[in-house]
C-alpha cells in the first residue's frame, strides 16, 4: 500500500474530518487534505493531484452521493477510488452509492480497523485492475 | 281518520324537481324552447346557490378557527418561545463542537508525546543493545542487560496499549458528527414550525405572551446572545461585576 497517496478528506462537520484524518495518520497516510462540502470539494479534485478520496453523503451543498456521481462522469477524476463514510445506512441508499460507482462504503459510527479493512480492500482491487 | 303522510324537505325537493323536469320535457314537446331555456336556467341557478351556499358554510368555519387560533394565548406563547429554542438547539450543536475539538487536541498532544517515547523506547534498545555487548564475561552486567530489556518490554506493552487507546479516545468524539447531524435535523424543523406558526398568527408580535414567556423562561443555562442581554460573558465578567459589591 502507498502510504504516500494525496487523500482528500470531505465532511461538513469538521470533527469527523479530522477524526478520520487522525485515522488515516495512524494508518501512515501523512498527505492528506480537507474539503467542507462536496461543491468545494470537487474543484480542489479538478486542479488535480488527490488520489483517494473519503466523503461523507449529507452535505448542505453538494451531497456525497453527487460528488461521487460527478467524480465518475469527470474523465480526469473518473478513475478516483471514493470511500463514503456515513450515517446512512439505508438499503436504497447503499445500491445507490454501489450503482454511482463507489469504492468503499462506511457506516458511522466505524473504528479504525474497519477503516483500514476497507482501504485494503479498495488497494487489493485497484492493484488487480491496474 | 287517516293521518297525512308527513313530507321531508328532501321529498319535496325531489317533488319539485320532478315537476320542474315534467314542464321541461312538456316545453320540449310542444317546441316551446323559451320556457325549456328559461326552466332550465332556473335549474342551474338553484345549483349553483346551494354550492355558494356550502362554500361560505366552510369559510365562515375557517374564519372562525382562525379566530380562535389567534386568540389562543396558547399558540402566541409558542411561537414567541420557538427561536429560542432553535438557539438553544444550534448552541447545543457549538458546545459540542468545541469539546470534541479540544479532546481532539488533546488526543493529538497526546500523540505526538507517545511517538518522542516510541523514539526514546527505541534508544533504549540499541543502548541495551551495547550493554550487552559490553557485558561478556560480567554476570552482573548480563543480568542488568536481561533487566533493562525486560523493563523495555514492559513500556513496549504500555506504549502499543496507549497508542491504541488514544485512537479509541479520538475515535469517540464521533458522537458529535452524529448528534450534530440529528440537532440539524430538528433545528431546522423547529425553525420551519416556527415560521409557519408566525404566518399563521398573521406575522404579529404577541407582546403579552411574549412577557409570560420571559417569566417562564425555557429551562436550561443561560446562553450568550439569548433572552437577557445584561449577563456576566464570562469568568471576568462575573469577578468585574462581584468586585462592584466588594465581593
Amino acid at each position: 500500500m502507498n502510504k504516500n497517496l494525496k487523500i482528500l478528506v470531505v465532511d461538513d462537520f469538521s470533527t469527523m474530518r479530522r477524526i478520520v484524518k487522525n485515522l488515516l495518520n495512524e494508518l501512515g497516510f501523512t498527505d492528506i487534505s480537507e474539503a467542507d462540502d462536496g461543491k468545494t470539494a470537487l474543484p480542489m479534485l479538478q486542479q488535480g493531484g488527490f488520489e483517494f478520496v473519503v466523503t461523507d453523503w449529507n452535505m448542505p451543498g453538494m451531497p456525497g452521493i453527487d460528488l461521487l456521481k460527478a467524480i465518475r462522469a469527470d474523465d480526469k477524476l473518473k478513475h478516483l477510488p471514493v470511500l463514503m463514510v456515513t450515517a446512512e445506512a439505508q438499503r436504497e441508499q447503499i445500491i445507490e452509492a454501489a450503482k454511482a460507482g463507489v469504492s468503499g462504503y462506511i457506516v458511522k459510527p466505524f473504528t479504525g480497523a474497519t477503516l483500514k479493512e476497507k482501504l485494503d480492500k479498495i488497494f487489493e482491487r485497484y492493484a488487480a485492475a491496474a | 281518520m287517516t293521518r297525512e303522510p308527513t313530507v321531508t324537505p328532501e321529498q319535496a325537493a325531489r317533488h319539485e324537481l320532478i315537476h320542474r323536469l315534467q314542464e321541461m320535457s312538456a316545453a320540449l314537446q310542444c317546441g316551446d324552447d323559451a320556457l325549456f331555456s328559461e326552466r332550465l336556467h332556473a335549474l342551474l341557478r338553484r345549483r349553483e346557490e346551494s354550492f355558494y351556499v356550502h362554500i361560505a358554510r366552510i369559510t365562515d368555519d375557517l374564519k372562525k378557527a382562525f379566530e380562535s387560533l389567534e386568540s389562543d394565548q396558547k399558540w402566541n406563547a409558542i411561537a414567541s418561545e420557538l427561536p429560542d429554542a432553535g438557539a438553544r438547539l444550534e448552541h447545543v450543536s457549538q458546545l459540542t463542537e468545541k469539546a470534541a475539538h479540544h479532546t481532539l487536541d488533546l488526543v493529538e498532544d497526546s500523540q505526538r508525546e507517545l511517538r518522542v517515547m516510541g523514539e526514546s523506547l527505541g534508544l533504549l534498545g540499541t543502548l541495551r543493545a551495547r550493554l550487552l555487548m559490553a557485558s561478556a564475561g560480567s554476570g552482573a552486567l548480563m543480568q542488568l542487560s536481561t533487566d533493562v530489556q525486560q523493563l523495555e518490554q514492559q513500556l513496549q506493552g504500555h506504549h502499543q496499549s496507549l497508542r491504541g487507546k488514544l485512537s479509541e479516545l479520538a475515535q469517540s468524539q464521533e458522537y458529535q458528527d452524529l448528534s450534530g447531524q440529528i440537532l440539524r435535523r430538528v433545528t431546522h424543523v423547529v425553525r420551519e414550525v416556527e415560521t409557519a406558526l408566525l404566518k399563521l398568527l398573521d406575522g404579529r408580535q404577541p407582546a403579552q405572551a411574549k412577557s409570560s414567556a420571559a417569566d417562564r423562561g425555557l429551562e436550561g443555562p443561560t446562553i450568550p446572545g439569548l433572552g437577557n442581554s445584561a449577563i456576566a460573558a464570562g469568568q471576568d465578567d462575573a469577578d468585574a461585576l462581584l468586585a462592584m459589591f466588594s465581593l
